[in-house]
């Protein structure tokens, strides 16, 4: 077997849709998490589960939602395509948005867990001193929550990076479109291929761990200063 | 000038604040967990009360009836923290900038520096808070605060967080720099009678979330208006008493214990009868009125007085005597004492609401 004859198509996909996954689970991400932790009743633990969810149900439940919440005869699939033509299943925007929920979970509860931490004092001496919500936002909440939100996005990219079954539900097995390479390596593995499956996997963990250690390093370095 | 009347639920109890306050230090003293540090919240706008109304020189804050309710950010209220709650990221400098965001930048520049100056910090301007100590915090919580020149200034438990051997000190410190640069109202809560007194002109008691007497600090501890605010005040004589009148004066009987008081009158033939410990003297012989010859049960060294209780006749009186005084004396009278409790400085309270 050639080195040419390998399709790395699916490490790159794999690369952009964690990425972008990552991405949208922070700008959603983030606010959640503040609100959540500013809200004590029923409904934002209500909430709280609702997001946890995904941590601990079956990929192929959650697969099986978003097929029947995005799928082309959902209201919500046959808005995005009357109105932008975008369609999310078995497309690479399904693999992003499987991604995306199966990572949202470890990014707000981080969050979480450093906006909470923050001294609900801060907040009230910072009103006082007549700044607004908006303004405390970024002149207090996140510079002292960013090391928390931070480890929570290192965390939801691992789990985006590796994410199988829900994506598999969702954006479908088609090569050069939708195979990501934990798809590429079970495809791999059932077409007997072996030599191309231990290939893939040690691809899939030399990048996993160096995409990871690169992260820790950045962490801890921004953390230092 | 501030003017509050309010009240709020509060899980098992109801708080009632109802007082009004000059440009003065008033020291609000109470039990803890009896709604000082709520009624400080509700004036900074933490808290919403139930109902009432909160003023500040005629600039109505909050108004239940007219659903007044002005935000935080409005206010114009300093508010000292109880942990100063100094934002840990920023320094020392942009901490005591950071309620002048609006401001021009020389202006800003020129207020930060002569605050700094103030509070005799020049050389700290670029400290993180977690660089300074505990007295340092807060005096960068409370020009941070005055910076802003705030219409109320509300300090809560402002010692509280600090060592005992430097709160005197620091006392001085924050007197010194309120008096420098302040001259609206200061309200200073504390449950500690001692730090009331030398820091503030006159009192606020509370009583079971109630506001039950305000007034010079000198009227409040000669003659609380209840048992509670006696016990509030550091009173330790408090004697169930039947009330005699004679001559014009009541006698207040507590079983043996017949005291002669200045009090005229008082129309319940049963009340507490008190008077502080420090004000009991230990006297030679039994030359004049309400002296008793007293059992010693219990001495206990101070550093400057000696706490005395005694017995007579099965009532107990604690006396705090001077060490010198005591030293002399002891050693002459053995295990009994005579004890001089001073008419005058015996008052009379109801004894229950």
């Amino acid at each position: 077997m050639n080195a040419s004859d390998i399709n790395l198509f699916p490490l790159f996909l794999s690369l952009k849709v964690a990425f972008t996954a990552t991405l949208l689970s922070v700008v959603i991400g983030i606010p959640v998490a503040y609100f959540l932790s500013r809200s004590e009743g029923r409904a934002a633990d209500l909430a709280d589960s609702l997001l946890t969810l995904p941590v601990v149900l079956p990929p192929t439940v959650l697969g099986y939602y978003l097929l029947v919440l995005l799928g082309r005869q959902s209201v919500v699939g046959r808005f995005l395509e009357d109105n932008f033509q975008v369609m999310i299943v078995f497309t690479p925007a399904g693999a992003v948005v499987a991604a995306m929920i199966v990572s949202l979970p470890f990014l707000v509860k981080t969050a979480r867990t450093a906006f909470a931490a923050i001294d609900k004092d801060l907040i009230d001496a910072a009103r006082l001193l007549g700044r607004t919500d908006f303004n405390i936002f970024f002149a207090v909440l996140f510079p002292l929550a960013w090391r928390g939100i931070l480890s929570g996005t290192v965390l939801a990219f691992a789990r985006a990076l590796g994410d199988f079954g829900t994506t598999l539900m969702v954006a479908g097995n088609i090569p050069g479109k939708t195979v990501t390479m934990p798809i590429a390596i079970y495809d791999a593995l059932l077409a007997g291929n072996k030599e191309l499956a231990d290939l893939l996997v040690i691809i899939m963990t030399v990048v996993a761990f160096s995409v990871l250690f690169i992260l820790n390093r950045l962490e801890k370095n921004m953390l230092r200063s | 000038m501030l003017e509050v009347k309010i009240s709020k639920r509060l899980g098992n109890f109801i708080l009632h604040a109802d007082f009004q306050a000059g440009n003065e230090i008033l020291g609000v003293l109470g039990p803890s967990g009896c709604g000082k540090s709520v009624t400080l919240r509700c004036i900074a706008g933490i808290e919403t009360p139930d109902d009432g109304h909160i003023a500040v020189n005629a600039r109505t804050l909050f108004a239940a009836a007219r659903r007044i309710n002005i935000p935080s950010r409005l206010r114009k209220v300093g508010y000292v923290f109880q942990n100063y709650a100094l934002f840990p990221h920023l320094t020392v400098k942009q901490n005591i900038a950071f309620g002048l965001k609006d401001m021009a930048k020389d202006e800003k520049e020129y207020r930060v520096h002569a605050m700094l100056k103030t509070i005799r910090m020049e050389g700290y301007a670029q400290h993180l808070p977690a660089q300074l100590s505990g007295g340092q915090q807060q005096r960068v919580s409370l020009a941070r605060t005055l910076i802003t020149r705030p219409d109320v200034l509300l300090l809560d438990e402002p010692f509280s967080a600090l060592d005992n051997h430097i709160k005197r000190h620091l006392e001085n410190e924050l007197l010194e720099i309120i008096r420098a640069s302040y001259n609206g109202t200061v309200l200073l809560v504390t449950h500690n009678i001692e730090e009331a007194h030398r820091l503030c002109d006159r009192i606020l008691v509370y009583e079971n979330g109630k506001t039950v007497q305000i007034g010079d600090k000198h009227e409040v501890t000669e003659r609380p208006a209840t048992a509670e605010v006696a016990r509030v005040v550091g009173c330790h004589n408090l004697l169930y008493a039947n009330i005699l009148h004679k001559d014009g004066r009541l006698i207040a009987q507590c079983g043996a214990l017949s005291l002669r008081t200045n009090c005229h009158s008082d129309n319940f033939p049963q009340m507490i009868a008190g008077f502080h410990s420090y004000h009991v003297r230990p006297v030679p012989d039994k030359a004049t009125t309400n002296t008793f010859h007293c059992r010693i049960r219990d001495v206990r060294e101070g550093t400057a007085a000696v706490s005395v209780t005694a017995d007579y006749a099965g009532q107990v009186i604690c006396a705090e005597i001077d060490k010198h005084r005591w030293e002399m004396l002891a050693k002459q009278q053995g295990d009994m004492l005579y004890l001089h409790i001073p008419p005058e400085k015996i008052f009379l309270v109801p004894i229950n609401l």
